[in-house]
């Protein structure tokens, strides 16, 4: 009888170390699920806005070309170069492996209007090369 | 000028595409916990969600590349520009 019992104890025993050991590893796994899928955000939110930004980035070089091929007067270099400079800043950030998502999302947004700026002058400086219909927020300042 | 929101529209549908191996190996891998499946898929599981987010780290890799290399070249062309015109 002593030993049937036994026998049971230990089996009971067995199975609840079983149990307690799948249990802990799958509380790691789910941990490290956890920390894989926050990383995975970030990764995500900087890769939207990486590919979003080089979108832009190209438009820039593109539009630089366009400008260095032309005789520019001081009024349309000086009118053009802030917005140059904000997103020559912004892609500085851009490029910084260190930077926080924030940061990312913040400077792939300060390109975007840096280039909203910079088409709207490009289409001041080459009228000829604009859009047929430039929408209303579009339109080069007067 | 560049048709941009043909070009954004593009880069959404390649993101989503680029994160659904991801996101559903994150629903296999919690799924077959939650469904209490065996050990050994779990990490069958678990080892393709490593694997889809070691593919989504290269892109984000490639990406990075592409844009250090324009901008390298947008820098040239400031550069030029400032030397034309003035700072």
């Amino acid at each position: 009888m002593r030993k049937y019992v036994h026998s049971v104890l230990f089996v009971l025993m067995s199975a609840s170390v079983v149990s307690c050991a799948t249990l802990e590893g799958q509380m790691m796994l789910r941990k490290e699920i956890a920390e894989l899928t926050e990383s995975n955000k970030k990764d995500q939110t900087v890769l939207v806005a990486l590919v979003s930004s080089n979108t832009f980035a190209n438009e820039f070089d593109r539009l630089l070309d366009d400008l260095l091929a032309t005789e520019l007067t001081k009024d349309q270099y000086f009118g053009i170069k802030p917005s140059i400079t904000k997103g020559q800043l912004a892609l500085k950030t851009l490029n910084n492996e260190e930077a926080t998502e924030e940061e990312i999302t913040k400077a792939n947004t300060d390109l975007g209007n840096a280039m909203v700026e910079m088409r709207r002058w490009h289409a001041r400086i080459f009228p000829s090369r604009a859009p047929p219909v430039i929408p209303t927020d579009e339109r080069p300042p007067s | 000028m560049i048709p941009i929101i043909p070009l954004a529209l593009g880069a959404v549908e390649v993101i989503s595409s680029l994160f659904k191996p991801v996101l559903g190996a994150v629903e296999d891998v919690t799924d077959a916990i939650e469904q209490e499946l065996g050990d050994e898929e779990i990490q069958k599981r678990y080892n393709a969600l490593k694997e889809a987010q070691s593919t989504l780290a290269g892109k984000l890799s490639a990406e990075r590349v592409s844009l250090k290399a324009v901008t390298e070249s947008i820098d040239e062309k400031i550069a030029r520009l400032r030397a034309k015109y003035g700072d």
